[in-house]
């Protein structure tokens, strides 16, 4: 008998484990309908046995869980928000087209007056078991049915306690109250259509609300008719039923609007005038952080190359400090430290600016704060950067007489630029994006006065999308926030492109 | 190996079959806000005890729909969930909620609360509680207790301001909600509104002719700090005696207990004598229309969420008042909640028509101008109606 590893137990209970988790996961999926991720689970649990149980193949062990979670989290939601981004996806558009017309058809229903209130009785069919309802309608005539049909009863076929309550119908006895209660499930989705388009439903375990429906539906001309007014509403292209005279009925439902959203952007003033703003910040705002950044980690990195410089390493520990620290803290305890007044820093200087107030101030504060949390970056890799410049050249150049000016234009900032090119554009892509500062120091604020989804002065691109999706304030608009976080997206890559290719003919020169 | 595999799909698969449907039959889930869970569950547990039915009660909801907009279609919602009545309207627009005109029992309410969960001629809601901001007054500062007229207001603030015993007149967030009934006092108003029903979302009252004429008032109080420009929050200011006065709400007064701070409750005073009427809100039960359970749900509304004994338990845990008026009338007047309801009669019921959406953005933008001292306040709001009728398609 082989002698089994402790190492190699453990293994395999990993590798079931995993694989028994994922496929439980599957199953939930499934019950709840969600096929894709369903789907997705169970090829990944096949995918993961046979990579790791069955085959031998090394590499497709190194790359599978990589695959995996790049499809789930990134591949996944990047098509997701794609397709959203051509739908009216917003508050009002949430239902499908069929939940949608049964709203409407439901919420005008006008309650029909009745002189006592319609009391019901419950019997089973013996042969299948189906739940139908026994009741006496308005002309003192008994019924049975249920949302399939409805059928009137002749006096013989009941048989009536003495207390004149109905005890069975066709010999079938009908239930005790106390069991009805264990078909509720049946009972509440039970809706029975009387003639002249009179309905009852059950509104609890006695009682039928009887009611009369505004609208009717014609679904082979996909068209509402108001029963009262006559008028005829049809769907219009942005998910709704709108009416000749262009009343509009709610709710909407979800629908394809194509390039809507797209154009939206520019031929909607309310977005148009927000979004130009928003974008001229974006990028004026990731360009000022990485130049006064650089500069300023450059500078500092310098100081520090001077030999004779003392407490080098006292300092560095403290520039590494933002670094070091959390943003979410730090950018709140700023967001506190230039409250107007009453903040730390406008009490230092007795002075009384509006930082977060006042559109300018409000883009200065912004700065500062990114400023302070990427300078220490920047510090870093300058000091990497130039250390890495060989001695010889530098003395080679003191050799020659170059002043150090001189030699720090001619050839420490090319190097160090060469060095750190791709690093920069890597953090003006993330300066781009970065939402958490703006978020959590003005929220974008201050707002301007008249824009759709509440754009401010420091909203960038991703903010502003964020504000569109869940701001709630006027209303969630997802179709349109996924535009935009294409459009964001679009903007950045271009951005990293071009800088690339800079980046490219830059090494070619040297 | 491979027989392994293969065993462990049928296991799962199995495991599909034996796992139960979503929801119980026997199960309600209702979402309420969170931290008042504990009292929803103490006042639904002898019902549910008695009718063998689990009732979920679980803290989700805040401020807005609870993402009930989201959830409900997608069927990921519960079957009962609070929200406060001025989402009525996008709710039914949204078409997540069931009509509950058959429930509910109008009698057991005020007619004002009862239209606060109305639209479109149906009921939406079951009320449970109303809350409301109400002016608190720092008895240690102001001896003499609340304000009874604006003036004595303006002037006690103005003398503790410039005795420097004072920073401030009176703290409060300024935005819509909480400035509405300044704002009502100088003539402004919302909609035109009659008896509580906003119908007529086509006469903006933003820069009302009354408003425009009285808007200097309110650059004076900024310029004079009863109202603090730089438009934070800072309840500490009240609880330690830098301001005489604050503008406090139900959910206020569990900080100020814990702050040791003395002060009285009351109505705010309007500057031409009389009330300045605030925003009530109404926090009412709306049912999901997707919901599984829907009689027993029902059940639930009529048989617990309508009584009086159930307004009045989750009522006594948050310091709101109750809606129903059998539960109200055992309030003691002078007890916090007390004196909350009896401002709260005198004040107007928020909008509940989805076109609030619109108005707050305008609403508070104008108002953050105001502050930030970008605009004058006629200025700011003749600018916000103007956007808020084209936003609404008016004129």
């Amino acid at each position: 008998m082989k002698k089994i590893s402790m190492s190699k137990i453990l293994r395999y209970l990993l590798t079931y484990g995993l694989i028994t988790l994922i496929l439980v996961m599957a199953t939930k999926f499934l019950q709840d309908r969600a096929w894709f991720l369903s789907v997705f689970f169970y090829l990944s649990a096949s995918l993961i046995f046979s990579t790791y149980v069955i085959s031998k193949k090394t590499p497709g062990k190194y790359l599978l869980p990589g695959v995996l979670l790049l499809c789930l989290f990134h591949i996944y939601p990047a098509f997701y928000s794609g397709a959203v981004a051509f739908t009216n996806d917003s508050n009002g558009h949430q239902l499908s087209k069929t939940q949608a017309i049964d709203a409407i058809l439901q919420d005008s229903k006008i309650p029909v007056q009745t002189e006592l209130p319609i009391n019901y009785q419950v019997v089973l069919k013996d042969s299948t078991r189906e739940v139908f309802l026994v009741f006496k309608y308005s002309d003192s005539s008994y019924w049975i049915g249920n949302s399939k049909s409805v059928v009137k009863l002749d006096q013989s076929q009941l048989k009536f306690s003495i207390n004149g309550q109905i005890q069975s119908v066709d010999g079938q006895k009908v239930l005790a109250s106390d069991q009805v209660e264990r078909y509720i499930n049946q009972i509440q989705n039970i809706t029975i259509k009387m003639a002249s388009e009179i309905t009852l439903q059950p509104i609890d375990l006695e009682t039928l609300e009887a009611s009369q429906p505004v609208f009717t539906y014609n679904a082979s001309v996909d068209q509402l008719t108001n029963v009262l007014s006559g008028e005829k509403y049809q769907p219009n292209d942005n998910g709704q039923m709108v009416s000749d005279s262009g009343e509009l009925l709610y709710p909407g439902w979800k629908a394809n609007i194509g390039w809507r959203n797209f154009t939206s952007v520019i031929t909607d003033k309310e977005m148009r005038t927000p979004l130009l703003a928003v974008l001229t910040w974006t990028i004026v705002n990731a360009f000022l952080i990485v130049t006064f950044g650089f500069l300023f980690g450059l500078v500092l990195a310098l100081i520090f190359n001077y030999k004779h410089m003392r407490s080098k390493r006292f300092y560095r520990t403290i520039f590494i400090i933002p670094l070091a620290i959390p943003s979410v803290l730090s950018i709140l305890v700023w967001s506190g430290l230039f409250t107007a007044e009453t903040g730390v820093i406008d009490r230092i200087f007795h002075i009384s600016t509006p930082w977060l107030t006042d559109p300018w101030w409000a883009r200065v504060a912004v700065l500062i704060v990114e400023l302070w949390s990427t300078f220490p970056y920047m510090f870093l890799i300058s000091t990497g950067a130039i250390q890495a410049i060989p001695s010889e050249i530098l003395e080679a150049a003191e050799i020659d007489g170059a002043s150090p000016t001189k030699t720090f234009t001619q050839i420490k900032l090319p190097l160090v630029v060469r060095t750190v090119a791709p690093l920069l554009i890597a953090s003006g892509a993330m300066a781009l994006n970065n939402f958490g500062a703006i978020y959590l120091l003005t929220g974008g604020g201050p707002t301007f006065s008249n824009s759709n989804g509440n754009a401010g002065a420091t909203d960038i691109l991703i903010s502003y999308t964020y504000k569109l999706a869940f701001n709630g304030q006027e209303g969630n608009n997802y179709g349109l926030a996924s535009a935009l976080s294409i459009l964001n997206f679009v903007l950045v890559g271009a951005i990293s492109l071009y800088g690339l290719r800079k980046m490219k003919t830059m090494e070619e020169i040297n | 190996m491979q027989r392994l595999g293969v065993g462990l799909l049928a296991v799962s698969l199995a495991f599909l079959g034996s796992i139960a449907p979503a929801q119980a039959a026997g199960t309600l889930t209702v979402w309420v806000n969170s931290g008042e869970e504990a009292a929803y569950k103490a006042a639904s547990e002898a019902w549910a005890s008695k009718n063998g039915v689990t009732v979920n009660i679980v803290a989700k909801c805040g401020l807005g729909d609870c993402g009930m907009s989201k959830l409900g279609p997608a069927g990921a919602g519960p079957d009962l969930f609070t929200a406060s009545h001025d989402n009525t309207g996008a709710l039914v627009k949204s078409g997540v909620v069931t009509s509950l005109s058959s429930v509910i029992k109008k009698s057991a309410y005020p007619a004002a609360v009862t239209s606060g969960v109305s639209f479109n001629y149906q009921q939406w809601g079951i009320p449970i509680a109303v809350s409301n901001i109400a002016l608190a007054t720092n008895l240690t500062l102001v001896p003499t207790g609340a304000p009874k007229t604006w003036k004595d207001l303006e002037s006690t603030a103005t003398s503790l301001i410039a005795s420097g015993k004072a920073s401030v007149g009176i703290v409060t967030h300024i935005d819509g909600y909480f400035m509405q009934p300044f704002f009502d006092s100088i003539g402004g108003y919302v909609f035109s509104n009659k008896n509580g029903s906003y119908i007529n979302t086509k006469q903006v009252g933003l820069n009302s002719k009354a408003l425009m004429k009285n808007a200097a008032l309110m650059d004076g109080w900024l310029a004079a700090k009863i109202f603090d420009k730089s438009n934070t929050y800072d309840g500490s200011n009240f609880s330690n005696g830098k301001a005489p006065y604050a503008i406090v709400g139900p959910w206020s007064i569990d900080g100020l207990d814990k702050a040791g701070v003395k002060y009285e409750i009351s109505s705010i005073p309007a500057v031409n004598g009389g009330t300045a009427r605030a925003f009530s809100g109404v926090t009412a039960v709306y049912m999901n229309r997707f919901t599984k359970n829907n009689l027993l749900a029902r059940k639930y509304l009529v048989e617990v969420v309508q009584t009086a004994a159930f307004s009045k338990a989750i009522t006594k845990a948050n310091n709101s008042y109750p809606a129903n008026i059998e539960a109200a009338a055992t309030v003691d007047a002078k007890s916090v909640a007390g004196k909350f309801g009896a401002y709260g009669a005198l004040c107007i019921p928020m909008p509940n028509v989805s076109e609030m959406n619109n108005v707050w953005t305008y609403w508070n933008n104008a108002f953050a101008d105001w502050a930030s001292g970008k605009a004058k306040f006629g200025a700011a709001m003749d600018s916000a109606a103007k956007n808020l009728n084209t936003a609404l398609g008016n004129k």
